[in-house]
């Protein structure tokens, strides 16, 4: 079974060691590790499913490493999901009522809850965080942190802990404090953790990229096992994002051919023309007119941007042009309160719907929404299956930010969001001074989310500077300065004529 | 009851066309014309649905009738001979499907043709996740157009899926550059649902009866009009009531009742041959396969044409004609005729136009004259050079340098002289 892995892969597969940290950096094959390391366990070492934990960042990871393992047959599979989803599993008898986002909606604004989630995976106790806990106790309900909480305290009782062989981690610096206790106090024979330092972009949620210090600190014996062989990306693009962080070196796979460009542009207008002329010869043309060979198709390329205030004049230009895209997290028929209350009441409902239809009809009664959301669903079919075919689809798209990975569509997304994808172009725009990085955030964190969007490109890495934004004066951004990258400078004709009429 | 369908238009909506095409020009030139049946058009585009919401209303027979406020003003501008055609709307429009299948870049352009606004509504709501409507009243759809037939099929009994212009290299399931060999691979289990495909501008039924697999399809016509004078350059006759059910049923069974279609000479089509636009090359298929397919200008890959597509996928040969074949006529429209007879190249000339609202005005609609007028009816009338015209092209005298990449063909109904020796030949009439 390890002939498809390289040495490392199969150092890490492998490892005897009772505690083991590997750093994959982006393209290595790390979910190809974690999922070779759980096969190893389950085949070679006979280890019983219900022995072994594995825990992911998001459902659709957890999904992805079920669907990749194969099991041997008639054994069941290990538990392989997110803390929220190992909280419920190990709470499952006690009756737990989670609120959706309308009910809390009413208790405070998105900002206040953000902060109190940040409190709460912190372990810490303020007034702020009393009060809201009060008011969510009137209704008998706990939030999604509660639930991390509440394992938190079960796990306090030793008959409670599960005694667990192996614990796996996935996107390991993703790991915040609360759940780093939990790791911890499930007291685990064994500790796999695998992630990226470089990629630990999370810290307004609690997370830091230390996690692995602290961690080869709290085991000292680890055996640390770094993935550097890149499968994803073209060289040229692996040159550019290394330089990020000289130390680090990703070896490139010498076969994929590809580019890295910087565009030096007039302004965020010339930024958006120049994106979608590349979209429109890309796909070979969008109109009888303009056809020619076509490359391939929309659901390749990635727009990223720092935050969705940059998204604007792309979103009118792709608009215009008939481009068919989609912006992760940009409003998803699906994010619709409405809709979003209607996902909570079938997940809480005991009572079995008999089918999507029957649950749209009663639960949704007098909702203009309704006839939008059949006319939505129909591809899930109209049996019981329907209920949880859905259930399973939305989660996934909120997994993803309500990103829809079978649309083919240019996808626009902040560079945090992009985190976990890849596609064969990637632009990532507005590479300017207090923007990327961001005058808001910590550099070094700004840097590592710099190469998180630019490690998502396999094909053509294209870094936008605009010399003008907002009718501004922009300067270049200081990532750029060491960055290894040819540069393309294009400003459009008409400036040019004028330049020499003066 | 004959009836002229042309369900392939456009509005002012879509990409590249005139901003004439509104909902009451296209009722004035459907009169004009003698199209009786006419699609509505980019029907998903919202402002686009808004206007014919508002204008359209379903009569008896299930088919969408201008309201009366909005045709009164177009019928007093009407010339007695035209004003009391009677016209009627179908719902339709047309999708650009781009995505990848096998391995390869699919771009096809369907038409989707439903029964009323709800059915509609609801195709709208589905595309308008994924699409992005607003910008062309074709949008383009990132969706296979298998699921798009899907779709169609599932929203109504009486709506119907068209593959459009089938042998369009860039754009259509047949394309030399990005469709299929066969409506199996493009359709799948679903191949079946496919009931009518259209012929193009540049192929007529004769090209595709050559295709076995076409066997028992409904081998349909449409304009694909993006400007007033292109509607109906091609469309359907069909014998049945002036029914919406009765319209969709003979397209789907392709029985007694879909009598044939009205035909653009194929050469005249702009991807009749293969060739180079911009390298000024223009070959038969023959010739193209002379040379491996590589233009001898730029040495970049020709783009290869309708006919010798046409000829890669045949497994019958040129000329076949199936028994009890429909109804084939071909035409050129009368603008374009006097056009030519007056030596002027552009049909919007005025001159050229006041002598079509002459002619209009004392014989009536071009589908009556071109169907149906004697030559010496229209001699007589004093359009002497129309008659001559008619009668040639309905002998098939004429000449056409036929079109390629992107260039349309040209018509030559008379040979240089020709027309002052035939006028001063009065045995003609």
């Amino acid at each position: 079974m390890l002939n498809d892995f390289n040495e490392a892969q199969q150092n890490a597969v492998t490892s005897n060691s009772p505690s083991i940290a590997i750093v994959a950096g982006p393209g290595t094959g790390k979910t190809k590790t974690l999922v070779g390391r759980l096969s190893y366990l389950l085949i070679e070492k006979h280890i019983a499913p219900e022995k072994i934990l594995a825990i992911t960042f998001t459902r659709k990871a957890a999904a992805e490493i079920k669907d990749r393992l194969t099991m041997p047959l008639g054994q069941k599979t290990p538990f392989v999901g997110t803390f929220h989803s190992l909280a419920l599993h190990i709470l499952s008898d006690d009756a737990i009522k989670i609120a959706d986002q309308k009910t809390l909606a009413t208790f405070a604004n998105k900002k206040t809850l953000r902060e109190v989630s940040m409190l709460k995976n912190n372990l810490e106790e303020s007034e702020l965080v009393k009060t809201y806990n009060q008011k969510l106790f009137a209704v008998g309900m706990v939030d999604y942190d509660d639930l991390l909480l509440l394992l938190f305290k079960k796990l306090n009782h030793k008959d409670e802990i599960p005694n667990m062989e192996h614990v796996l981690v996935d996107e390991f610096q993703d790991t915040n404090p609360l759940q780093y206790k939990i790791l911890k106090r499930l007291n685990a024979k064994n500790y796999f953790v695998i992630g990226d330092p470089k990629q630990s972009v999370y810290s307004f949620r609690g997370t830091n990229e230390k996690i692995f210090e602290e961690f080869t600190r709290d085991h000292p014996n680890t055996r640390q096992i770094t993935l550097t062989k890149n499968y994803r990306s073209a060289p040229e693009i692996i040159k550019t994002y290394q330089t990020l962080f000289p130390q680090t070196s990703l070896l490139p796979t010498k076969t994929i051919k590809g580019e890295a460009l910087l565009l030096d542009l007039q302004n965020e207008f010339s930024e958006a023309t120049w994106i979608v002329n590349y979209i429109r010869n890309y796909v070979g043309g969008l109109q009888m007119q303009d056809a020619q060979e076509s490359q391939g198709t929309f659901s390749d390329i990635a727009i990223l941007y720092r935050t969705h205030r940059f998204k604007r004049v792309l979103e009118q230009k792709l608009q215009q042009s008939g481009i068919p895209f989609q912006v992760v997290g940009g409003g998803s028929f699906y994010e619709d309160p409405e809709i979003q209350a209607f996902i909570s009441q079938i997940i809480n409902k005991k009572t079995k719907f008999k089918s999507l239809l029957s649950a749209i009809d009663i639960l949704l009664s007098a909702s203009l929404k309704k006839e939008e959301l059949k006319s939505n669903v129909s591809r899930f079919g109209n049996g019981t299956k329907s209920v949880s075919r859905f259930l399973e689809y939305t989660s996934e798209l909120q997994n993803h930010e309500y990103f829809d990975p079978h649309a083919n569509c240019v996808t626009l997304s902040t560079m945090h969001a992009s985190k976990g994808l890849e596609f064969e172009f990637v632009f990532v725009c507005g590479c300017e001074e207090g923007i990327i990085p961001s005058k808001r955030n910590d550099l070094d964190e700004e840097r590592r989310l710099f190469y998180v969007a630019m490690s998502r490109a396999k094909k053509g890495l294209y870094l936008t500077f605009a010399r003008r934004r907002n009718k501004r004066r922009s300067y270049k951004s200081t990532f750029l300065k060491r960055l290894e990258i040819k540069t393309l400078v294009h400003h459009s004709a008409r400036k040019k004529r004028q330049l020499k009429l003066f | 009851m004959e009836l002229i369908v042309d369900l392939h238009t456009h509005s002012s909506y879509a990409r590249a066309t005139s901003k004439q095409l509104t909902l009451e020009n296209i009722y004035k030139w459907a009169k004009i014309k003698g199209i009786n049946v006419i699609s509505t058009a980019d029907f998903t585009h919202p402002k686009w649905f808004n206007e014919l919401y508002s204008k359209l209303e379903l009569d008896e027979g299930g088919l969408l009738e201008l309201k009366k406020e909005f045709t009164k003003p177009v019928d007093d501008s009407l010339p007695q001979t035209v004003k009391n055609n009677k016209v009627r709307f179908i719902l339709s429009t047309e999708i650009s499907n781009i995505y990848s299948k096998a391995g390869r870049v699919r771009r096809l352009h369907n038409l989707v043709i439903v029964p009323n606004f709800q059915i509609a509504s609801e195709i709208i709501a589905q595309l308008s996740r994924i699409g992005n409507l607003n910008a062309d009243g074709r949008p383009i759809i990132g969706m296979d157009s298998k699921e798009l037939l899907r779709m169609t099929i599932e929203s109504h009994p009486d709506s119907l899926f068209i593959p459009a212009h089938i042998w369009t290299p860039w754009f259509a399931m047949f394309g030399s550059n990005s469709g299929f060999d066969s409506l199996i691979e493009a359709f799948e289990e679903l191949s079946p649902h496919i009931r009518a495909v259209e012929t193009g501008l540049s192929s007529d039924p004769f090209m595709n009866w050559r295709l076995r697999q076409l066997d028992g399809i409904t081998v349909v016509s449409g304009s694909d009009a993006h400007s007033l004078p292109k509607l109906a350059r091609e469309a359907n006759i069909l014998n049945c009531e002036w029914d919406y059910k009765e319209i969709i049923g003979a397209i789907k069974t392709n029985d007694k009742r879909f009598v044939g279609t009205l035909e653009f000479f194929p050469e005249e089509g702009m991807y009749h041959l293969d060739g180079h636009r911009k390298c000024n090359i223009r070959l038969t298929p023959d010739e193209t396969k002379k040379i491996n397919g590589i233009c001898p200008v730029c040495g970049n890959k020709l783009v290869v044409g309708v006919m010798h597509r046409v000829d890669d996928l045949a497994d019958r040969p040129e000329g076949y004609v199936p028994k009890n074949h429909k109804i084939v006529e071909s035409i050129v429209p009368i603008v374009e005729i006097i056009a030519e007879t007056k030596n002027i190249k552009s049909i919007h000339s005025k001159s050229v136009t006041d002598e079509y609202d002459r002619v209009i005005a004392s014989l009536g609609d071009d589908f009556t004259i071109l169907r149906h007028k004697t030559s010496k009816d229209i001699a007589k009338a004093g359009f002497l050079e129309l008659a001559i015209a008619i009668d040639k092209i309905r002998k098939k005298e004429i000449y056409i340098e036929p079109g390629y990449d992107g260039v349309y063909g040209i018509v030559k109904i008379f040979k240089p002289g020709e027309i002052k020796q035939k006028s001063g030949q009065l045995s003609f009439l």
